[in-house]
């Protein structure tokens, strides 16, 4: 059982940083092993008529990231409802299953059953638990820890919905810092400006990770349960179907710089690190840029701007980035492919101030589009490496976050890299 | 024949006996199971292959056009609907070899799918409303008849017709709409808008059009934006016509085999050719003839008539008899087979100033309904708008685009990709849909043609009249409007209100109404005739206005199995049910 | 006596190179090895000798060290016999068919080859069907 014990807004604080920490691991996690699977036909590992249904898996995975990626947007109104500001560290991968209080090995893993193994036990609701006998694997509470526990995900909003409801005086945020779909394309976000709608916020999260009774099948868990009876069921008939790339797992590029991540895979080949240094430092970024579109103070106009960049950013850069990094070697060794690291390296927030916080992101995605079209250049680089340099200096003349754009330019301006 | 005289085994009798499995008939025996009533669903079509295969094959097929068909029959036997072309002699005078429209100037151009789930298997998703002043077209505007019920009575049923097929939509836009309020939130938050479609609305913020200003609207669909009863969010493979590869668009084989698991029966591959009159005008027995061309008889307390509204009409006049001299259903009014509506649309593809990026999800997530209703409805029709998605398809794009940069201008390599990207890359397309009025000789009869199984063909009569003609000119104004305030320029406009192309909108025929003189079914959707007869999906509809009809249909079937439920103890089993 | 096996199966090895060399050119991208062989084999079936008479002409002219474009553009594209050759093995790779003269119908004999065909990626769009996206990825620009 959870311990029951009274919650101080500090406590809430913590334990939604937790919630976070666990959103943004999971959705890392679930682009990773979207990001592995294959594009094409590779013989009879992935036959012509198998693709569609390996990019039909693909599309249902990256549904769900971007439902943990609202979440973790919602957990970010959350804080800053009760008087804080949003947070996107995290451990680096592997992480320590001694972490959490939960046996939960968040881990960046291929497409497999392996994974879809995993992706269940994260998403398994609470009702379930005593159902399957996985008492063994639960920590007990640390008695003498003064940190609050949970066995599930959705057992850790349960205790975050039951201290807001019972703390005085919960919800002291500035609600014009609420995020709404206004602001950033998640549609179904709750700005939360008093106890009503955070439980409204946190019911939604745990609804569609673990659902309801009668409600399984459109949840997370009922998604990844379908999902792992269609790959067995496919490598029955064909045993040789093997739907990802055999990337890495938990690829980094440098220890020194993914800080808590011993235990990580360094990706050698020279290439393939360079392209993988790329992606983290669009995805620390993004973060950032997300960051600044939730924290309370911003100018409202840079905030919508950052926060519309940063989903651009996400969907044309990062997504095509992190698929061509699976494709691309881990080493000499052809064996294995490099995968992308999502690895948390070292930043600053972006400070409140407008014109600075403009300037921090422009110079950077600058930086950023100029390694991408050297990397685009080189003769190892794969085809699609073009198309995300050409789309990330797209994003560079993005309005409201370019260098040289201080006035509305009425529309995009495109070229192909022909 | 009267009742004593047949006698049917008793796995050939049923409470109810629909006739017809898309989605009228599959929301109804959905329904009806879940209160216990004994239903068969008689279904012409066939289930055919899975959904994968049927994907499969579309994409295999030899001869590759846009949107094609995937729906090609598993059994050789089929007893064909619509689905095959003319020849390319007759196409001038025919759309298929089924239709039989003779030499009239005008062509009745809309088809079905004649399979278990019909024609949702290829329809866009599309699941706008009937505005409040389409209900009451005679009182408020003069023109046309008003339906027996009114927008708040089918309100509820909207409601609930949303939460069964899994409607997206944005409950702030879409709070008041010409009057339409809303009581429930949509099922699901909106399919999110193009990038086409967000760059249009920009434009459009800052002018007015016709004198108005105009908003883009996402077009509420049954098309999951997440994950809903068991289905997945769409992911935009863009073919939602002619199938969705995933199932996210809703088609009628969800309730179909909703129903089927709650054990209601199914029988394909069957043609229904007859209903009998029994002595007390009701009907009872339903003769079919399936593919094989074995004979068929069933018996239902209630008789519920789902065929679409060509299908449905053609039925009633085939069964003919003493009692029903002008067919079934069709004694006190005459009207089986009236009042044939469609919508006629134009399409209008343009250049945009700047890339919109047109091939990428459903074929259109957004459109103008500003244009649905007003003053000017007792003069002309009113029109829907709606931005496409799709560039240029309907011209052969992008194939088309291609072939002639490479065969006209010998483009090649760097310079034919980037030429490609900057044409294509800046199609759109703007499509009005307008209103058709109700005409007694609109209509469907039975033809002396047969079709391959000997059936009568339907035989179909339509032309427009003024108040659709001179809709088109006021649309395309508004077009050329929009389009300007895009910065986009205009291909070639065919103004000419005589060329257009069917919505695939199958209305009318069997129209509601208070009246027994005038309509075929009462406000229940029961036969005045015959009570226990109903007939339903778009063939009750008295008018259509500009919304795509599959919501209304699923509405009104709903409300009609709440009735059916209620009325069958009127009906009790009777002599010749029993084995 | 016929060739040996052994020397059919260089001949169409090295045609496939070439083959695989002019469509490079052709398309100004790197292609899929598996596809052209399936290519290679529908321009036979379509073409007979005169793709060899195209692949025998291009291949002259490179070992004479002009530029594949130039070759494309002034020597084959012209060429009243072999420049629609040229361009229906264009057309093969971008459409993943081949049009029938009279009716203007694209022919195809797989769905690979319709997925695959290069037009789709060419306009920043995939092929009717399979879209490789998720939901609402059509509200921003696409990936190229």
């Amino acid at each position: 059982m959870a311990i029951q014990e009274s919650r101080s807004r500090s406590d809430l604080l913590r334990l939604l940083t937790e919630a976070c920490e666990l959103e943004h691991g999971l959705a890392c996690s679930y682009l990773y092993s979207a990001m592995s699977l294959r594009q094409e036909p590779v013989g009879e590992e992935v036959r012509p008529e198998e693709v569609p249904l390996v990019r039909q898996w693909a599309a249902q995975v990256y549904f769900v990231a971007s439902q943990e990626m609202l979440h973790l947007a919602q957990a970010w109104n959350l804080l800053t409802a009760l008087g804080g500001t949003p947070y996107y560290l995290r451990p680096n991968f592997p992480q320590d299953t001694r972490y959490y209080p939960i046996h939960m090995r968040l881990a960046l893993e291929p497409y497999g059953e392996a994974a879809l193994d995993r992706f269940i036990g994260y998403e398994k609701p609470t009702q379930l638990l005593e159902k399957h006998s996985f008492v063994e694997e639960i920590i007990k509470p640390r008695a003498a820890d003064t940190s609050l526990s949970f066995r599930t995900v959705g057992e850790l909003y349960n205790t975050i919905e039951d201290g807001i409801v019972q703390l005085p005086t919960a919800i002291i945020g500035d609600s014009s810092a609420q995020v709404g779909p206004d602001l950033v394309d998640f549609p179904d976000i709750v700005r939360v400006v008093d106890v009503d709608s955070a439980r409204e916020a946190i019911h939604r999260v745990t609804h569609q990770g673990e659902g309801t009774g009668q409600d399984r099948d459109d949840c997370h868990f009922g998604i990844f349960l379908a999902l792992r009876d269609a790959l067995k069921h496919q490598k029955k008939r064909n045993p040789r179907f093997a739907p990802a790339h055999p990337t890495l797992s938990n690829p980094a590029v440098d220890r020194s710089e993914a800080y808590g991540a011993s235990r990580a895979s360094l990706i050698e080949n020279a290439y393939s690190a360079d392209v993988a240094r790329l992606f983290d430092g669009l995805y620390s970024l993004m973060l950032r840029m997300l960051s600044y579109t939730f924290a309370p103070g911003g100018e409202f106009d840079l905030r919508r701007t950052l926060g519309q960049g940063a989903i651009i950013l996400m969907a044309t850069v990062i997504k095509p980035l992190g698929e061509a990094l699976s494709a691309l070697p881990a080493a000499q060794n052809p064996a294995r492919t490099a995968g992308p690291p999502f690895g948390l390296t070292r930043h600053v927030l972006l400070p409140v101030n407008a014109t600075t916080a403009q300037l921090l992101v422009a110079e950077r995605l600058t930086e950023l589009s100029a390694f991408s079209a050297a990397l685009a250049a080189s003769p190892d680089a794969p085809v699609s490496l073009a198309r995300v340099a050409a789309a990330l200096q797209r994003l560079c003349n993005f309005p409201g976050i370019g260098l040289a754009s201080t006035h509305d330019v009425p529309s995009v301006q495109h070229e192909t890299t022909a | 024949m009267s009742k004593a005289k047949t006698s049917i085994p008793a796995q050939d009798t049923f409470d109810v006996v629909i006739i017809g499995s898309g989605v009228a008939g599959a929301l109804i025996a959905d329904a009806l199971r879940d209160n216990d009533v004994r239903v068969l669903l008689l279904e012409a079509g066939e289930t055919g292959v899975d959904r994968d295969l049927l994907v499969w094959n579309w994409a295999q097929r030899t001869i590759k056009n846009f949107p094609g068909t995937p729906y090609t029959p598993s059994d050789p036997k089929k007893i064909p609907g619509p689905e095959q072309p003319a020849d390319e002699k007759d196409r001038k005078n025919a759309l298929n070899v089924y239709y039989d429209q003779g030499n009239h100037p005008e062509k009745y151009l809309s088809t079905y799918e004649r399979r278990v789930g019909g024609s949702t298997w290829h329809w866009l998703g599309h699941t706008p409303r009937l505005l409040p002043n389409d209900f009451r077209l005679k009182t408020e505007y003069g023109r046309g008849v008003d339906w027996p019920i009114g927008y708040s009575d089918l309100e509820p049923w909207y409601c609930k017709a949303e939460q069964a097929l899994g409607v997206a939509g944005d409950d702030a836009e879409w709070k008041n709409v010409h009057g339409a309020f809303r009581s429930q939130s949509f099922p699901m938050s909106k399919i999110w808008p193009s990038w086409s479609d967000l760059q249009a609305a920009r434009k459009l913020s800052s002018v007015q059009i016709a004198g108005q200003t105009v908003a883009v609207l996402s077009t509420p669909s049954a098309r999951n934006s997440q994950a809903y009863d068991g289905r997945p969010p769409c992911a935009g493979n863009a073919s939602c016509v002619p199938i969705c590869p995933i199932g996210a668009k809703y088609d009628a084989s969800v309730h179909v085999n909703k129903a089927l698991k709650k054990n209601a029966q199914l029988r394909e591959k069957c043609v229904v050719t007859r209903l009998d009159v029994d002595d007390d005008n009701t009907i009872h027995l339903v003769h079919y003839k399936q593919w094989d061309g074995t004979q068929g008889t069933v018996s239902g307390r209630i008789v519920v008539l789902a065929a679409n509204a060509i299908e449905s009409a053609k039925l009633l006049l085939m069964s003919k008899s003493d009692r029903a001299p002008q067919g079934v259903a069709n004694s006190s009014s005459g009207q089986v087979g009236r009042n044939l509506m469609d919508h006629l649309q134009k399409a209008v593809l343009a250049t945009s100033i700047d890339p919109v990026f047109p091939f990428r999800g459903p074929p259109s997530t957004s459109g103008i309904e500003t244009f649905r209703d007003g003053p000017f409805r007792d003069r002309r029709g009113a029109f829907r708008l709606s931005l496409g998605n799709d560039g240029w398809s309907r011209a052969g794009s992008p194939y088309n685009d291609v072939a002639h940069l490479v065969q006209a201008e010998g483009l090649f390599g760097k310079e034919l990709r980037a030429r490609l990207f900057h044409d294509v890359s800046r199609q759109v397309r703007v499509s009005c849909s307008i209103e058709v009025l109700p005409n007694p000789d609109n209509r469907v009869t039975l033809s002396d043609l047969k079709d391959a199984s000997g059936l009568p063909r339907p035989a179909i009569n339509f032309a427009t009249d003024d108040y659709t003609r001179s809709a088109f000119g006021p649309a395309l104004d508004v077009i050329a409007e929009i389009l300007r305030a895009l910065g986009a320029t205009p291909t070639v406009v065919d103004r000419d209100p005589r060329h257009y192309s069917g919505a695939g909108h199958v209305m009318g025929t069997c129209r509601m109404g208070f009246d027994p003189a005038t309509s075929v079914v009462d406000p229940d959707l029961r036969s005045h005739d015959h009570r226990n007869l109903c007939i339903v999906g778009s063939s009750p509809f008295p008018t259509c206005g500009t919304a795509n009809p599959t919501i209304t249909i699923a509405a009104l079937a709903l409300r009609a199995a709440t009735n059916i439920v209620a009325t069958l103890s009127q009906f009790p089993a009777n002599a010749s049910e029993t084995h | 006596m016929g060739e040996s096996p052994l020397k059919k199966e260089n001949k169409k090895g090295a045609r496939l190179d070439e083959f695989l060399q002019l469509s490079r050119v052709l398309a100004a991208q790197e292609l899929d090895v598996h596809l052209a062989e399936q290519y290679l084999e529908r321009v036979r079936d379509a073409a007979g000798a005169d793709l060899d008479t195209l692949l025998d002409r291009f291949q002259a002219r490179v070992k004479a060290g002009d530029d594949p474009v130039k070759i494309v553009k002034d020597r084959l594209l012209p060429d009243p016999k072999l420049g629609p050759l040229a361009k229906t093995i264009l057309l093969l790779w971008y459409i993943g068919g081949i049009q029938n003269p009279g009716s203007g119908d694209w022919e195809m004999t797989s769905a690979d080859h319709y997925y695959r065909a290069l037009v789709w990626t060419a306009i920043g769009a995939h092929p009717p069907t399979l879209s490789n996206g998720y939901f609402g990825h059509w509200k921003y620009p696409p990936e190229m």
